[in-house]
């Protein structure tokens, strides 16, 4: 979900680069200490570059294609970091394969980066009581689900507020249903797979461990 | 269905990520192998991520699977027909009388609002059809043709303005990629 140049408001273009400078900085207050922050960088790449190359993986949907992001394995992964993988890679997007616009990028990744988050706040949830350790793979799902609909929740406010119609809302949640299922299925296999080796690989860990 | 259909086989029913996988592994390739003891080392600043995590399978397996996200949409352009296809959407031209809108994966663009401008003035507009066409009306003049869609994408046609260069997907892909693994594997050997 990638908006194009040419599109939003001067007003919402202005809001989103905002949103998005402000996303950046509460990303790298989150980076703990340089050290730590630093033995980080290698995964924070891989992570991207999982992101940079999903944007190529379509599905042709009615009149339109959608594809993949991973946005929310991003943020389940990294947690409040992911806002820097998420930046670089729209990006990299841009640069190399045309996706979004100069104009569109402080939305885009304010959206992106939205998303992400919501995953990474939504999958901390499992340290509730109520979930029990079998339902993590559900509460991944969801989370990824959720980063999806966080995404197209952004964009269709950005359009809206830029004279589209409302019901952009609506149409757009409707083309990427099968992408809300497969990345929600697919981040759910993922996390479950690394939540078995003793818990290393997701961001609150980490926090512990690093 | 067709296409959920590619789609599936292409994720589930192709075992070449393995295939490419010991291939690599084989070769030792060296800086492939260093990103991923990189990755490891970066994450094993101390004892008890190595007492706790490392040894286990499950933990090894972070950059395999990372890499087989990657991999099918890097390889897919070398096997087949495959669902690969960059998301821009693009007015391929005006010809007998249309305008052609699609993606850049060749599938027409369906019902995309088309204005005609001459001298920046609104002269004609419509939607496409099934093909991705739009007819001009005949005899029209015009300058720049824009089409933009309800989902986001918007592309602009100037008449007599030559498209820039374009770097192929692949090579993008690969550009792009190469530059990633290459922070990883840089900064994970600064952790020495």
């Amino acid at each position: 979900m990638h908006i194009a140049d040419g599109l939003l408001e001067p007003e919402v273009v202005a809001a989103g680069f905002a949103l998005s400078a402000a996303l950046a900085v509460y990303s790298l207050k989150n980076r703990q200490d340089r050290e730590k922050f630093s033995a980080l960088v290698p995964r924070i790449s891989m992570v991207t570059a999982a992101l940079f190359v999903s944007s190529l993986l379509n599905i042709p949907v009615g009149p339109t294609t959608v594809h993949f992001s991973f946005v929310g394995l991003a943020g389940i992964l990294l947690g409040p970091l992911s806002v820097i993988a998420v930046i670089v890679s729209l990006i990299m997007q841009l640069l190399l394969f045309n996706h979004g616009g100069f104009s569109t990028l402080g939305m885009n990744a304010a959206n992106f980066a939205l998303a992400a988050l919501a995953a990474h706040y939504l999958f901390q949830l499992r340290k509730s009581q109520i979930f029990r350790q079998s339902w993590h793979k559900y509460l991944a799902f969801l989370a990824a689900a959720a980063a999806t609909l966080v995404k197209i929740a952004g964009a269709s406010l950005a359009l809206y507020y830029s004279g589209f119609p409302a019901g952009v809302g609506l149409s757009l949640t409707a083309v990427h249903l099968p992408i809300i299922l497969a990345e929600g299925i697919l981040t759910a296999a993922v996390v479950m797979i690394l939540l078995k080796g003793k818990r290393v690989f997701i961001y609150e860990e980490l926090q512990d461990f690093v | 269905m067709k296409s959920y259909r590619i789609l599936f086989n292409f994720i589930f029913k192709n075992n070449y990520y393995n295939y490419i996988l010991k291939l690599l592994f084989k070769l030792r390739v060296n800086s492939i192998l260093n990103i991923f003891q990189n990755l490891r080392q970066g994450t094993a600043k101390t004892a008890a991520l190595q007492t706790k995590g490392l040894n286990k399978p499950a933990a090894r397996l972070f950059p395999v699977l990372i890499m087989m996200l990657i991999l099918p949409v890097i390889l897919a352009p070398f096997f087949a027909s495959a669902p690969v296809q960059a998301h821009e959407l693009l007015i391929e031209g005006v010809s007998e009388g249309k305008v052609n809108a699609g993606f850049d994966d060749g599938t027409p663009a369906i019902q995309v609002d088309i204005k005609v401008y001459y001298e920046d003035e609104l002269i004609h507009e419509g939607r496409t059809d099934r093909q991705g066409a739009m007819e001009l009306p005949e005899g029209v003049e015009w300058d720049k043709i824009e089409a933009r869609d309800n989902y986001g994408h918007r592309a602009l046609y100037s008449r007599g303005e030559e498209e820039g260069f374009r770097l192929p997907r692949w090579a993008g892909a690969l550009l792009g990629l190469s530059f990633l693994l290459l922070v990883a594997a840089f900064s994970g050997r600064r952790q020495k």
